[in-house]
């Protein structure tokens, strides 16, 4: 498998099928981690960290438990507590061990346990990626590259937003359509905007 | 019908250990300031170790 490959996994995955305006997935944090951008930023990078450790860990889980007694029908329930575990692990590692990244990423990682934009790359991970003939190493670097690029996206689109919503604070803007309605005005024509990268690959 | 049992009970007990674990993990001296400032009732999220 080139490099190629795991490149446009990456560019795929950040800015033609992106999560949030694409897939729609991860919209709590995506409205209410976006008011700053200092607060966009951690929260960015607490779910680049925990995506790409939470997808390696499921595919194993999937490729070396689930699919081999014959269980996938449990992947969901089993994919939520492994990521609920996964964060409890990191934050109380992050408490311990580096106190300077809790305190950038500490506040953000509970609320990834409920963002569903972890679990639905570990499922699309899955659906997408997995097959019966593809080597487990092969798959599991793709999968990590996905999330990369998922996360990457996430973070993209999220400090962007973050950005315009700081400018329209200290714009005039109706008050009819101060905070929330002209946030989604500005979502809706993101998305829009993303769609005209569909061709770029 | 075991293994799926065994399975997701083995994640379940892996979470609560954590959990558990997390909880008891004290919070360092010097982040307390930011924790303290972000403590809400907002989200409802039970996991969150920084509520009261």
């Amino acid at each position: 498998m080139s490099w190629t490959v795991f490149a446009t996994a990456i560019i795929s995955a950040m800015l033609i099928n992106n999560v949030i305006l694409m897939q729609f997935l991860g919209i709590c944090p995506f409205l209410g981690v976006s008011k700053k951008t200092s607060s966009a930023i951690g929260m960015s990078a607490a779910v680049m960290f925990v995506m790409v450790v939470a997808s390696a860990v499921t595919y194993t889980i999937y490729d070396l438990i689930l699919y081999e007694f014959n269980i996938p029908y449990i992947s969901t329930i089993a994919f939520i507590l492994v990521i609920a575990s996964l964060v409890q692990f990191v934050e109380m590692v992050l408490k311990k061990y580096s106190k300077s990244l809790y305190k950038s990423l500490g506040i953000y990682l509970p609320l990834i346990t409920t963002n569903c934009a972890i679990l639905g790359v570990s499922e699309s991970n899955i659906s997408n990626i997995w097959t019966e003939s593809l080597p487990y190493g092969q798959g599991l670097a793709l999968a990590v590259f996905t999330a990369l690029g998922t996360s990457l996206g996430f973070g993209l689109i999220i400090f962007a937003f973050s950005s315009i919503r700081e400018k329209l604070d200290s714009s005039n803007v109706p008050d009819a359509w101060k905070g929330v309605p002209i946030s989604l005005v500005v979502a809706g024509i993101m998305s829009v905007a993303f769609l005209g990268l569909n061709g770029i690959i | 019908m075991l293994i799926p049992i065994l399975v997701i009970g083995g994640l379940v007990l892996t979470y609560m250990g954590l959990y558990i674990l997390n909880k008891k993990t004290p919070i360092p001296e010097e982040c307390r300031e930011i924790v303290d400032k972000v403590k809400c009732g907002g989200c409802h999220n039970f996991a969150c170790s920084l509520k009261d």
